[in-house]
């Protein structure tokens, strides 16, 4: 086609086409194609032209709306709170652990070191409990038996435990072991 | 088609896609009118403009580049009578003459004879214009021109002809 053309213009006017085989003159800025998209948006914008369009939102701050945020932060805190309400007591983590072992292992002496060693840890209601628990399992070796009378004695209430706990002296707290 | 709906996402991407397939065609076409790269730009910027304004009463009766070669073409014509008006009226009529026009184009790079060529085009009919053009710039099919331009094949082919044989007798003078 394109040498059909050619012939064409060659035939009509060979000078012509002579002319045309030296190359077109008019050049075109390097770039200017890829800028002219912008220049005609700015003259749109400049007269007012261009339609109205609203800035790309993601899903989320389509979804997310200020009632749809305050409903969903209100389910989660009834949610944690029925969670929090239903789950079973824990058991206090700090509770001291009696150290299990045989009676032969178990002396006196361990029981003292141990409760020296960790006498800011003991919590004075727990450890009374701890104490009426191995009191009623009968754990303690039996040359500390006859100091039941005394275990005996061990309150219920436990604001009168207090009481007893501060008079015992570390003596008797050992008898006691 | 996108460009005739409601989304005006979709209205502004359909015409960037328009822009980028049409832009060079589009360009070279009035450039050859208009000859020189700032009048091209400013009638090329304006054709878009016009399309954008009008997309909407695009019929889709005729081809899209059709429709956007007619624009282009108005927008063109439309500018060289401006222009003519506007040197008739000048004190200086040789500013705007053609040779003027294409020395002060820094996208220019003719010769004297180039620049005789460009003399000699300006002053065709407008018809003949833009039939030399379409035929010896862009190298346009007689079948294509004849659906951009409504005019017959044997038609076309006489409007070269004589364009031609203008063009040859202005330089023989």
């Amino acid at each position: 086609m394109k040498e059909d053309i050619n012939s064409e213009i060659k035939d009509l006017s060979p000078w012509l086409s002579d002319l045309k085989s030296k190359g077109d003159p008019q050049r075109v800025p390097e770039g200017y194609f890829d800028q002219l998209e912008s220049s005609v948006f700015q003259r749109l914008e400049q007269e007012g032209l261009r339609v109205a369009i609203a800035p790309e939102r993601s899903i989320w701050s389509v979804w997310l709306t200020p009632a749809r945020l305050t409903a969903a932060a209100a389910a989660i805190t009834l949610l944690i709170g029925a969670i929090w309400w239903l789950q079973p007591q824990k058991q206090d983590n700090t509770m001291v652990q009696i150290p299990t072992t045989t009676e032969e292992e178990f002396t006196p002496e361990m029981a003292e070191d141990y409760i020296q060693s960790n006498i800011f840890d003991f919590e004075e209601e727990l450890l009374a409990d701890e104490l009426a628990n191995d009191a009623t399992e009968d754990n303690i070796a039996p040359d500390h038996k006859p100091k039941e009378k005394r275990r005996n004695k061990l309150p219920k209430e436990m604001d009168e435990l207090d009481d007893i706990l501060n008079d015992l002296t570390d003596e008797e707290l050992e008898d006691l072991l | 088609m996108a460009l005739l709906q409601g989304d005006n996402r979709a209205f502004e991407q359909g015409f960037r896609l328009l822009m980028a397939k049409y832009r060079e065609r589009l360009y070279w076409h009035i450039r050859r009118l208009v000859q020189v790269h700032n009048d091209a730009d400013d009638v090329l910027q304006n054709t878009f403009i016009k399309v954008y304004r009008g997309i909407g009463q695009f019929e889709g009766k005729s081809a899209l580049f059709t429709w956007l070669y007619r624009i282009a073409t108005n927008e063109a014509l439309s500018f060289i009578q401006q222009r003519t008006r506007h040197a008739s009226t000048s004190i200086d009529e040789g500013e705007f003459s053609v040779a003027a026009r294409l020395k002060a184009d820094e996208w220019f790079d003719g010769d004297a004879i180039q620049v005789k060529l460009q003399e000699s085009i300006a002053l065709l009919p407008e018809k003949q214009k833009i039939v030399f053009n379409l035929r010896y710039f862009q190298e346009m099919p007689y079948e294509e021109m004849s659906g951009l331009l409504d005019t017959s094949v044997g038609a076309l082919k006489a409007s070269f002809h004589h364009a031609v044989k203008k063009i040859e007798a202005s330089f023989e003078r």
